[in-house]
């Protein structure tokens, strides 16, 4: 986890212009009892993983990366980046005062159904290489366990497109 | 989403979360193991949708949740009622 923190502090989520700073726990663990408890229950799978030293020094966590992000996608994904959304929505943006392609990618996100991490990977970590043909991967596989169970909702198309990977 | 370690997350979840604190606490309210049954069975219905949704993500509220909370309501109540029984003995 120490790789993530040196990463994180570079970013805008630990210094802005407003002070308002989001930590660790803000974008991994929800605020909803049902599922922080969840998430408790399943962390008790990185705290084994630290004391076993399976990601300790940077070359291991290398190797495990594009894996473990994997994870973080699936759900973000699955829930609509429902942990970003507990500080951004797209109900709240003022799209005249954004750039025109923040602006443009917000309203198409809006008209096609998508959510924050299709676009957003890597907004507080660096990426592995190889990270949107994982992402398209999680999206994929995601859309086809949605299938079974007759929700459906996942645009896997208009992703693909802005992946900039070709729909098929 | 069915993977092991989401399933553990779940079921654990809901054992420390309302289905089994109030489940128990509810089960030891009563002696007759059916009425513990319903109403632990009762919290576990509720608490995924009181507990869970978002106010502005459309997060589905799975069958998987509903169905792993309901059960673990119905043997909290349950292991409620064993209490109030092995406790009515001494
Ligand atoms: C604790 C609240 C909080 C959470 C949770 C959060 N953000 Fe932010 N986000 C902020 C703040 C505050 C800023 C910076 C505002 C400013 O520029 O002063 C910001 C800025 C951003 C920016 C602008 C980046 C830039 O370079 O200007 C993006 C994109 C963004 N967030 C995406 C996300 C995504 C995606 C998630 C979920 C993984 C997320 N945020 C979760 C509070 C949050
Ligand atoms: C269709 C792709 C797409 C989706 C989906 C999307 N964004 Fe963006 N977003 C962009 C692009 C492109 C930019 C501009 C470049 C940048 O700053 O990365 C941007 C910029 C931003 C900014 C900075 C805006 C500014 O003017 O400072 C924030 C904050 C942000 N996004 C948050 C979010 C949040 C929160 C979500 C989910 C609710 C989201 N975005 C979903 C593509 C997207
Ligand atoms: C602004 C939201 C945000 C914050 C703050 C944040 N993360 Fe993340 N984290 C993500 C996202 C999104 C991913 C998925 C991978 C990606 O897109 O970079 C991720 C992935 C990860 C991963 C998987 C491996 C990897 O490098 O991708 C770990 C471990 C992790 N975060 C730990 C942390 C720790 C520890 C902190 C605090 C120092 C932290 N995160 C803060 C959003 C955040």
């Amino acid at each position: 986890m120490e790789t993530n923190l040196g990463e994180y502090r570079q970013t805008v989520h630990y210094n802005n212009h407003s002070g308002v700073r989001a930590i660790c726990s803000d974008c991994h663990v929800p605020h909803e009892w049902q599922y922080k408890m969840k998430a408790k229950v399943m962390a008790v799978k990185d705290v084994y993983h630290e004391v076993m030293g399976t990601i300790n020094t940077s070359e291991k966590y290398e190797h495990r990366r594009l894996e473990m992000a994997a994870a973080v996608w699936k759900k973000m994904k699955a829930t609509d980046s429902r942990e970003c959304r507990n500080c951004h929505a797209f109900e709240y943006m003022d799209f005249t005062i954004q750039e025109t392609r923040a602006a443009q990618n917000h309203q198409r996100a809006v008209d096609e159904n998508m959510t924050c991490i299709d676009c957003h990977q890597g907004i507080a970590h660096d990426l592995a290489p190889g990270y949107l043909e994982e992402y398209q991967h999680v999206v994929e596989t995601l859309a086809q366990s949605k299938l079974q169970d007759g929700s459906g909702g996942v645009d896997v198309a208009s992703i693909k497109s802005y992946l900039g990977i070709s729909a098929d | 989403m069915l993977s092991l370690l989401d399933l553990l997350g779940t079921i654990g979840g809901s054992i420390l979360g309302l289905p089994g604190i109030l489940g128990v606490a509810l089960g030891m309210t009563t002696r007759n193991w059916i009425v513990a049954m319903i109403l632990g069975g009762a919290i576990g219905v509720l608490s995924p949708l009181v507990l869970g949704g978002h106010h502005s993500a459309h997060v589905p509220i799975t069958t998987l949740e509903y169905s792993v909370s309901t059960i673990i309501g119905l043997l909290a109540g349950l292991v409620g009622c064993a209490i109030r029984h092995k406790g009515a003995r001494v």
